[in-house]
């Protein structure tokens, strides 16, 4: 009797603590940062990027981490650059942290607050909107994070004298699926 | 020796000396910062820090938000790096490799200001050229476009050592533009070796009063295909095609 008790409080607790926490895997995700230069149109693409989410307590954590020299901008030289200026080797991942409401995981868009970890700087942008599509068990999330070289104390890379601009927006898109 | 000798190796030497001085006050490789640093060795946990004492680049006001310390996101129970599954390597500091990247970036800053300085001489020993004939055995102009070329060759030299002694990274292949860029230098490479060479030699064939010939007489033609070369060089990664 006492046994059986024991069990069943023990299976209860075991299932209460399984629905309380939820995790979330990133499946495949495309990451790009664009620059301007007068001469120059340049996107760096990876998809190189890991994730993962933790729900609990009606909290979601977001994780997203991307190495620096996982981005392809078509041109080897320049992509080493990149690597220098943004000092990829000393500062090899970039780091993506959100916490939203559980509630808003299904909303077809959701406004994130994002804590960037890029080239040793932590930078927070606010109310980010991110557009979100529930295909089954895939979201598929997408948005834009208006970054600039600024922001994270980037000496700003420059051809024939002239430095790109300050801009550096960075789209991202991303499937995930509870894992 | 002869003056008419000394006063185009005066006006190289001075050339070079000031053209090398101008590359080389680009902005020093600057030390990090001791700030970037205590980042760096952050475990992936960190502690929130002070705000009084983060790092005047976390400061910034930056219209899209307020900048936050390192980590100051992440809460107790959320995923950190380490969750992620990516090899302790890709994730771990090279202090060593940022080095070698600084060091190659510098360099090669400096091969881009020295070649775009070297273009100037180039033009101008191009356009001086046309000039440089006659019957003369000795001419201003011929002078002139000797000396040019001269400081063009010394220039070239110095432009072309700092891209060949810039640290190799063998983990990235070359691709894009640059596979171009390097493609060429095959082709203007040996030709700012054999142009100065055919030039001298034609320059005391007229010297003597002779009429350029032989092998000599094919200096111009190498020294267009030179410049040639080394214009689209300079255009192969300035300008997308």
């Amino acid at each position: 009797m006492f046994k059986n008790f024991a069990i069943g409080i023990i299976l209860s607790t075991a299932l209460t603590f399984a629905a309380d926490t939820d995790q979330w895997v990133l499946d495949t995700s495309t990451l790009s940062y664009h620059v301007s230069h007068p001469l120059h149109q340049i996107d760096g693409v990876s998809h190189a990027a890991r994730g993962k989410g933790v729900c609990h307590d009606e909290r979601c954590d977001f994780l997203i981490a991307v190495p620096v020299k996982s981005f392809d901008s078509g041109d080897s030289n320049r992509d080493l650059h990149m690597i220098q200026v943004t000092r990829g080797a000393q500062f090899p991942m970039v780091t993506l942290r959100t916490q939203l409401p559980e509630s808003s995981l299904n909303q077809t868009s959701v406004s994130l607050d994002l804590d960037v970890e890029f080239v040793g700087h932590a930078m927070h942008y606010s109310h980010i909107p991110f557009q979100q599509t529930v295909n089954g068990t895939q979201h598929h999330i997408s948005g834009i994070i208006p970054a600039k070289v600024s922001d994270f104390a980037i000496d700003p890379p420059s051809l024939l004298t002239i430095p790109i601009k300050d801009e550096m927006p960075i789209k991202v898109d991303m499937i995930w699926h509870k894992g | 020796m002869p003056s008419d000798v000394l006063k185009p190796a005066a006006i190289v030497l001075a050339c070079l000396l000031s053209a090398t001085c101008l590359a080389q006050s680009t902005k020093a490789v600057q030390p990090q910062t001791q700030d970037t640093r205590t980042i760096a060795e952050l475990p992936d946990n960190p502690q929130p820090q002070n705000n009084s004492s983060n790092n005047s680049a976390t400061q910034q006001p930056q219209p899209a938000g307020q900048s936050q310390p390192q980590g100051s996101g992440q809460q107790q129970g959320a995923p950190s790096l380490g969750d992620l599954g990516f090899p302790t390597e890709q994730t771990k500091p090279n202090p060593e490799e940022q080095a070698k990247l600084d060091k190659r970036s510098h360099m090669l800053k400096i091969h881009q200001r020295l070649g775009l300085i070297t273009a100037v001489p180039l033009v101008a020993t191009v356009v001086t050229g046309s000039m440089a004939g006659g019957h003369d055995t000795s001419s201003t102009a011929r002078d002139l476009h000797a000396a040019l070329g001269a400081s063009t060759a010394g220039l070239y030299i110095a432009t072309a050592g700092y891209a060949i002694f810039a640290p190799k990274l063998h983990e990235i292949p070359s691709k894009g533009p640059i596979r171009v860029h390097k493609a060429l230098a095959w082709i203007h490479g040996p030709g700012m070796i054999l142009t100065p060479i055919l030039g001298a030699m034609a320059f005391e064939q007229k010297s003597r009063g002779e009429k350029v010939h032989g092998i000599a007489s094919a200096h111009a033609p190498v020294a267009y295909i030179t410049a040639i070369a080394y214009g689209a060089a300079i255009a192969s990664v300035s300008f997308k095609f």
